[in-house]
């Protein structure tokens, strides 16, 4: 069978702090993604999600350094610099930015936006790229003709589709969508999601997809991974994530997302997630969990399999029943 | 005994100048009918819900209230007494009796005040705090009624050393400070994570269930509506289209609009997958309403009458007394459909087509066909109209 277009070991990320205390953004974190996948990264803000992705682009800045390993079709892209990674960047990996509604120049029309993008193999007439930019449009449900519009002139969900048509410019085999529908409403919410549905049926593309939106992930993708303090604390299907959370973070989260027609009271997480920039101790959850125990702060719990394909990272339930 | 909060065809029109353009071709100004005759109103202790896309004109409802913008006409009543005149001066003295949250508590707090400063600012403004001391001991019982405990330990700090939910807790407290009778919370979650979204909400249910406060809840969730409102609205192009108990509105919507609205709340179950009625396109323009039903465009179950005739809110057959809903072919009632995305088979429609369209409630693949021409006014600039959704496939 296929084997993985995308291979993240051991992933690990850290931005230089005033004074020397670095944040360890994202701590060795692994995952793979093959063609047609359909993975969501999960957690509150703050969690790594986001640094995660960008880390695997190769798209964070000078003050952070980048650990571990990412390889695209068996091919080491992060120990190599740059160089390496570029010709996968926005080709076979692409990525669709948070907040559309600023994820675009004000003052360039749409079309020469995606035209920017375009591969440049050979020379490509202005004219070219811009019926290109068109189809783009096109197979994200807009009419080509909005080639010719400012950011400006249309609503936040046809914004929205034009980021996505961009990262499909260059035929990407892996989507990152990060929080593709966060400040839209509900009903272009569902639009978004039934285009991106629609657009990995149809091109085969594999998807991963940031969000702290357990509906959205639970709509559109199969397999997801929580992400707590920067770390991996339970990955498996969607499905059973949401009939038997591990961890019971994972649990927290389902238990305050609202459901239409749940007769049960929503409960929020108490606390916040901890500081990054001084080393934990124990499990990094603990001090918000309401099972923890004296050995949650003692060791850091690894990720063990709990059911098929499915891990958790916990003292109390990531034990095999 | 009066309602708390009490509108009465609340209007807010707004006039577009005319361009150089419209004057030489003689166009007459085009109004934008941004609330379009909307009544309503809130007990003490209770908690309305105003739901509606981004453009169906809720907020705008709320800033006319509020007096925030001043609207075009009608009247606005707390406790039984009219407020004279319309507009911001008219409303200051009744501002310390209806207080606003608002969306983006990353915006709304002044980076450079103190919580202290923050939440004593409105008692400074109405001349209401006293002394220094007293003001103090009014900012520490609001915070901490606004779940900020020990208060004292927020008092100095600057928005920047809190949490989104802390600061939103900091914005209602500077709403509550006053001791106001009415709380209007435009989208006061939706800024916020998951996590703590459920904390905030429910302090505000808290704040109604003591029974001195009504709020007037603005969102586009309708999953969030479920879980604390006792009633709710649906707007659509400044109009309200359904109201009524929440809980019975939800389990037989009798407007399609609502019905859309509940199948676009997704389901964090990947087994209720399928069964969306995804609407097409986006709430038209409000400077071009469409004849007839505003919402016929993107009506799978539309017909000729819906076209010509503008259906008034009112009582809809099979269901209790207080649900109305302005719709000439209103949906069936008696089954459920509380499970927004988990049917597959479409039996909304089981009662009224003999056939059910699979066009018309398709699965997940399809859409209304709002998204077609149409929709969209194409006076609007950004009213290129998305086609339908399934479309081109690159070769």
């Amino acid at each position: 069978m296929n084997g993985p277009v995308l291979e993240v070991r051991d992933l690990n990320v850290w931005f230089d702090g005033p004074g020397g205390r670095d944040v360890h953004a994202v701590r060795g974190v692994s995952f793979d993604v093959r063609p047609g996948d359909r993975l969501a990264l999960v957690g509150e803000s703050g969690c790594g999600k986001t640094t995660t992705v960008l880390g695997v682009l190769g798209l964070l800045g000078a003050t952070a350094s980048v650990s571990g390993s990412v390889r695209v079709d068996g091919q080491e892209v992060l120990t190599g610099g740059d160089a390496a990674m570029a010709p996968y960047r926005w080709g076979d990996l692409s990525i669709v930015f948070q907040g559309a509604l600023n994820a675009l120049n004000p003052v360039r029309t749409v079309g020469s936006q995606i035209a920017e993008v375009l591969p440049r193999d050979g020379r490509v007439s202005r004219r070219a790229a811009l019926r290109r930019a068109g189809e783009l449009l096109e197979r994200v449900g807009m009419a080509a003709r909005n080639v010719a519009f400012y950011p400006h002139e249309l609503s936040g969900g046809m914004r929205q589709r034009a980021c996505i048509a961009m990262a499909l410019a260059g035929e990407p085999r892996v989507l990152f969508a990060d929080e593709p529908t966060t400040a839209l409403d509900v009903v272009v919410q569902a639009q978004i999601l039934e285009l991106l549905d629609r657009l990995a049926d149809e091109l085969g593309l594999a998807i991963v997809l940031i969000s702290h939106d357990l509906g959205l992930v639970g709509q559109l993708c199969d397999r997801a991974m929580v992400m707590y303090a920067g770390r991996a604390v339970e990955e498996g299907p969607t499905e059973g994530l949401y009939t038997a959370p591990r961890h019971p973070y994972t649990r927290l989260l389902y238990e305050a997302t609202p459901v239409l027609g749940a007769d049960r009271p929503l409960r929020s997480i108490g606390g916040s997630p901890p500081a990054l920039d001084v080393p934990l101790a124990g499990c990094a959850f603990r001090g918000r969990c309401p099972d923890a125990e004296d050995r949650c702060s003692l060791a850091e719990p690894a990720l063990t399999p709990v059911a098929p394909a499915h891990r958790a990272a916990c003292h109390l339930t990531g034990r095999t029943p | 005994m009066s309602h708390l909060l009490d509108v009465e065809d609340l209007v807010l029109h707004h006039r577009v100048p005319r361009t150089i353009a419209d004057r030489v071709a003689r166009r007459p100004a085009r109004v934008v009918r941004a609330v379009d005759g909307v009544s309503l109103h809130v007990d003490r202790g209770e908690l309305v819900a105003l739901v509606g896309e981004s453009g169906s004109g809720k907020s705008s409802t709320a800033q006319s209230i509020l007096g925030l913008v001043t609207p075009s006409h009608g009247t606005v009543r707390i406790d039984g007494s009219a407020i004279e005149g319309l507009g911001a001066r008219a409303m200051r003295p009744w501002r310390r009796r209806m207080q606003m949250v608002l969306q983006d508590p990353y915006g709304s707090l002044d980076p450079r005040c103190t919580v202290a400063s923050i939440v004593e600012e409105p008692l400074l403004i109405h001349r209401l705090g006293g002394s220094a001391e007293q003001r103090r001991a009014k900012a520490v019982d609001a915070l901490e009624r606004a779940g900020l405990r020990p208060a004292e330990t927020f008092l100095p700090r600057r928005p920047r050393e809190l949490s989104g939910g802390q600061r939103q807790r900091v914005a209602i407290a500077a709403g509550l400070v006053l001791g106001p009778s009415l709380l209007i919370a435009d989208e006061p979650a939706s800024m916020l994570d998951v996590s703590v979204r459920a904390g905030v909400l429910g302090l505000l249910r808290e704040l109604c269930d003591s029974g001195e406060t009504g709020i007037l809840l603005i969102t586009h969730d309708l999953a969030t509506v479920a879980h604390y409102a006792d009633r709710l609205a649906v707007m659509y192009l400044g109009r309200i289209v359904e109201e009524g108990p929440t809980r019975t509105v939800l389990e037989a919507p009798a407007h399609p609009y609502t019905r859309a609205l509940m199948s676009s709340v997704l389901h964090p179950d990947p087994r209720e997958r399928g069964g969306r009625v995804v609407l097409g396109g986006d709430v038209p323009d409000p400077g071009a309403r469409p004849d007839g039903c505003a919402f016929h465009p993107r009506c799978p179950l539309a017909d000729d009458g819906c076209h010509t005739t503008d259906p008034a809110l009112g009582p809809v057959d099979q269901r209790p007394a207080g649900h109305s809903a302005a719709c000439l072919r209103p949906l069936p009632a008696g089954h459920t459909t509380t499970a927004p995305a988990g049917r597959t088979t479409t039996p909304d429609l089981a009662g009224r087509a003999e056939t059910p369209d699979p066009v018309l409630w398709p699965d997940r693949r399809n859409h209304m066909p709002g998204g077609t021409a149409g929709t969209l006014p194409p006076a609007d600039p950004g009213a290129v109209p998305d086609p339908l959704p399934g479309g081109t496939v690159m070769p």
